[in-house]
């Protein structure tokens, strides 16, 4: 399957690609980030800007002896919120709302999400290139720059260490070429003498009581759902179809997700009920769209880091299967 | 022979065509650095290997140049795409993304990495609450994002963000 995916992109650099030149490396400086920040132990400060907002978290990334990944991020501003991932399972904290929502899915990547596959793809759909290096944090980066090519994505610029390999900034930009949302390093230690300790929760100790609202996927991919979303947001192939639990006295929710290599975009579809009110339409989350309807005795729910109006044209798009 | 090239390399094809897929590799030399690329472009991808080396880069770029009306058809791809976008007004904005993209001239401007970002103005949709569903959502998503892939946790931050914090500073 990688393979294929590989002669695939081969196909893609030898007959496409002259349209930017330097799309190899950048790929491949893509590749880089993914596997270093898969492998790489590292603690810094970290600025994430999304409209308004602007928050600086504490990260620490420790990979153990067993190659276990173990994150923690801490948000310094405002509510000390907190984040711990464990390989593929994440447990955000939230102590305003006395809250902790989980993300259990109980197997390792065996290789990262940003797949083969979808790399090829990602010249149809932006023009890769790389950029001059730059400086971040006080360490030399390489720019990866990937322009869309139609109005249905955003855009992305992505610096990353060039050393390590470490991801140091990531920028997204909307159609009309403006910052929407950006993540950059403040202050970063590549490799430094970490343990299990510095990435444990601090909060979960005093975390008992609060409200656990966990979605935990019950079902693998390519399952039939029952759903079916014929929707035209070029690009966009599905990558993952799943159940996730909401408890044993509800029905189990759908989630579909779908993507053109870089961003993606989440279907959510669950049963409706009287409390989950009668809010329909565009939202947004910082730098995520949102949109909402209601489908017979179901509310669909399209998200993703994608304009308003892809979201708006998946959630239009999905019906049950006949 | 090229596409029986990759299903070989999949190890997708019966004994027969495999057989002379090995018989043709070794007669012709072209066939093999095809077969050298493909391999060395999935370890790439797997992160088995860590840079492009000169070499590597030269011989994409000397494949390139036999091929050069491989463009042709390339261009002419793109068109279909513009036509087939359901809002005409997207098709507008799509163009005004690229051009507004292209005149952005954001690697001269390094001094900016710590100073606040220019932000959008906030587009006139409803903003979502910060309702517990909700979050959940993002942060199951979050998980599938692939450029989370290269950013681990602070990719939640987005999840976790709350738009509050600066109005109460």
């Amino acid at each position: 399957m990688i393979l294929r995916a590989a002669g695939l992109l081969a196909g893609l650099l030898i007959g496409q690609v002259a349209l930017a030149q330097g799309q190899p490396e950048a790929l491949s400086l893509l590749g880089r980030a993914v596997s270093a920040s898969q492998k790489t132990s590292y603690v810094g400060t970290f600025v994430y800007q999304s409209g308004a907002s602007v928050e600086t978290s504490r990260i620490a990334h420790y990979v153990d002896t067993e190659g276990n990944s173990i994150e923690r991020l801490e948000v310094l501003d405002g509510s000390p919120r907190e984040v711990i991932r464990v390989n593929d399972d994440v447990r955000c904290y939230l102590p305003k709302e006395k809250m902790i929502i989980e993300d259990r899915r109980g197997t390792r990547k065996t290789f990262p999400s940003l797949l083969p596959e979808a790399v090829a793809a990602l010249g149809d759909f932006y023009t890769v290139r790389k950029g001059a290096p730059v400086r971040v944090a006080g360490f030399d980066t390489q720019t990866v720059m990937l322009e869309p090519k139609d109005g249905f994505r955003y855009g992305h610029m992505f610096w990353i260490e060039s050393q390590s390999g470490l991801l140091m900034k990531a920028r997204m930009v909307n159609e009309k070429g403006e910052p929407i949302e950006q993540f950059a390093f403040a202050q970063l230690q590549i490799g430094p003498p970490l343990t299990r300790d510095d990435v444990q929760s601090r909060l979960a100790a005093s975390a008992t009581g609060w409200k656990v609202h966990a979605a935990n996927s019950t079902q693998a991919q390519n399952a039939d759902l029952g759903w079916t979303v014929n929707a035209d947001v070029p690009g966009f192939r599905q990558i993952a179809g799943m159940r996730r639990s909401l408890g044993p006295d509800r029905q189990d929710m759908v989630h579909m997700v779908f993507s053109d290599g870089l961003a993606a975009i989440s279907v959510f579809i669950e049963p409706y009920r009287k409390d989950d009110g009668n809010q329909v339409g565009p939202m947004k989350h910082g730098a995520v769209n949102v949109f909402k309807r209601r489908v017979a005795g179901f509310v669909v729910t399209a998200l993703g880091e994608v304009p308003a109006h892809s979201v708006q044209r998946m959630a239009e798009a999905v019906g049950p299967k006949r | 022979m090229k596409e029986n090239l990759s299903a070989f390399i999949d190890n997708e094809l019966d004994e027969r065509t495999s057989q002379q897929v090995l018989d043709r590799l070794h007669a012709d030399g072209d066939l093999r650095d095809e077969f050298a690329l493909q391999v060395l472009i999935g370890d790439l991808l797997r992160g088995e290997q860590r840079h492009f080396d000169d070499g590597f880069t030269a011989s994409v770029m000397s494949r390139l140049e036999d091929e050069p009306t491989v463009l042709a058809p390339v261009a002419l791809r793109v068109q279909p795409e513009a036509k087939r976008l359901w809002m005409p007004a997207a098709a507008a904005v799509a163009g005004v993304a690229l051009v507004s993209w292209l005149g952005l001239d954001l690697m001269s401007a390094p001094s900016e990495q710590l100073a606040v970002v220019p932000v959008a103005a906030p587009a006139v949709v409803q903003v979502a609450q910060t309702d517990s569903p909700l979050r959940a959502y993002l942060v199951a998503h979050q998980a599938y994002s692939p450029a989370g892939s290269m950013q681990g946790v602070a990719l939640y931050a987005r999840g976790v963000s709350d738009p509050q914090t600066d109005e109460r500073r």
